[in-house]
């Protein structure tokens, strides 16, 4: 009697209650940070757009990363061979090409709507910096979790991608308002 | 190699543009609706979290439909996919809830917003979100199954997006309702 129930209620409730935890790390920095969101709200309307963005290029990374593990395009240890630098570029130049995207369209919505936007250079230093210092990072992270967990013959897919789910989640909003909090 | 690395960043950046768009939505809905309330500084506390467990539990249902689908038990699993994915709505929410209250009673003491406002608030926005949600998924897991494509494949990204609308919308909603400042 409702076994399918049990099961998925079982299984999932210590991941989603994990997850929230870690997120709610996000939260206490944006409630910290209140003051300085109210005062250039356009970092909280770029903030979905922006944890999408780095969230999406880490989730393509672990994808090719672990096809690339299974078919031996990439051996498993760790060193940065042609095809590790070849996606790290590959997924580099997607993520400024996105970046400057999604501050063009922000920048007209903006307008439109009348969301005060501070001073606009260093509005564009810190967004640019926060995703590509966070890209980075989880780079590294991930490129060596995948190493590991492959080795210990386990999908990397399975444990990196809400992984890296809840951290960028967490992570990006955190970078932007520290960043925005020195610079601005 | 030069030529496939240019179409990697050229597809990866292509398939992110609808992405932005959307979320740029959710971006202006929190900024117009949210940013300027009061209570903001407390009712941010729990806006990334909704936000993240709402799409890891949604994320979870479709994939379970797309799979029962697939496999041939769908009208057999079903009720209880709902069921369940109701049930982790509600407790979840009551964590985030009970977390953000935690968290606000030690940073903003003396502000702070009534308890059942803590409670409330993940509460009717995650419900009305997941009502909203489940029909909408299991109806694109069922097209997309009937017309031949993995559900898997297609259903998640979309189903994401909406998500995302979906919880910024009803927690202005649920702000409306609790009367929150």
């Amino acid at each position: 009697m409702l076994s399918y129930f049990k099961k998925i209620v079982r299984e999932s409730s210590g991941v989603l209650i994990a997850c929230t935890v870690i997120t709610m790390v996000c939260g206490i920095a944006l409630s910290e940070s209140d003051e300085l969101l109210s005062a250039i709200p356009f970092l909280v309307l770029i903030m979905p757009a922006q944890n999408d963005v780095v969230g999406d290029m880490c989730q393509v990374l672990v994808g090719r990363l672990a096809s690339h593990l299974y078919i031996g395009l990439v051996p498993a240890r760790l060193s940065f061979t042609p095809r590790v630098r070849y996606d790290f570029q590959s997924l580099f130049v997607a993520l400024l090409l996105s970046v400057s995207t999604l501050l063009a369209v922000n920048v007209i919505v903006a307008t439109i709507s009348g969301i005060e936007f501070g001073n606009f250079y260093k509005i564009i230093f810190v967004v640019f910096t926060a995703a590509t210092l966070l890209f980075s990072i989880m780079f590294i992270v991930l490129f060596t979790g995948a190493i590991y967990i492959f080795k210990h013959n386990k999908d990397p897919n399975n444990f990196l991608i809400p992984i890296t789910t809840s951290l960028i989640d967490t992570l990006s909003p955190i970078f932007v308002v520290l960043l925005a909090s020195i610079v601005l | 190699m030069q030529e496939t690395r240019r179409e990697l960043a050229k597809e990866s950046y292509l398939s992110e543009v609808a992405s932005i768009i959307i979320n740029i939505f959710v971006g202006l809905c929190l900024t117009l609706l949210i940013l300027p309330r009061q209570s903001f500084g407390q009712i941010v506390l729990m806006v990334p979290a909704m936000i993240s467990t709402r799409g890891n539990i949604s994320g979870s249902f479709s994939a379970r439909t797309a799979r029962d689908l697939v496999i041939g038990s769908f009208r057999q699993n079903h009720h209880e996919n709902i069921l369940s994915t109701v049930v982790l709505t509600i407790v979840t929410s009551e964590v985030i809830g009970g977390l953000s209250l935690c968290i606000a009673l030690l940073l903003k003491p003396g502000s702070l917003l009534p308890v059942h406002c803590f409670l409330l608030l993940p509460l009717i926005t995650m419900l009305l979100t997941v009502v909203v949600s489940i029909p909408i998924s299991t109806g694109l897991n069922t097209i997309a199954f009937k017309k031949g494509l993995n559900p898997s494949n297609v259903v998640p990204p979309i189903m994401t997006s909406v998500d995302d609308i979906l919880v910024v919308v009803n927690m202005f909603i649920a702000l409306v309702i609790l009367g929150v400042p």
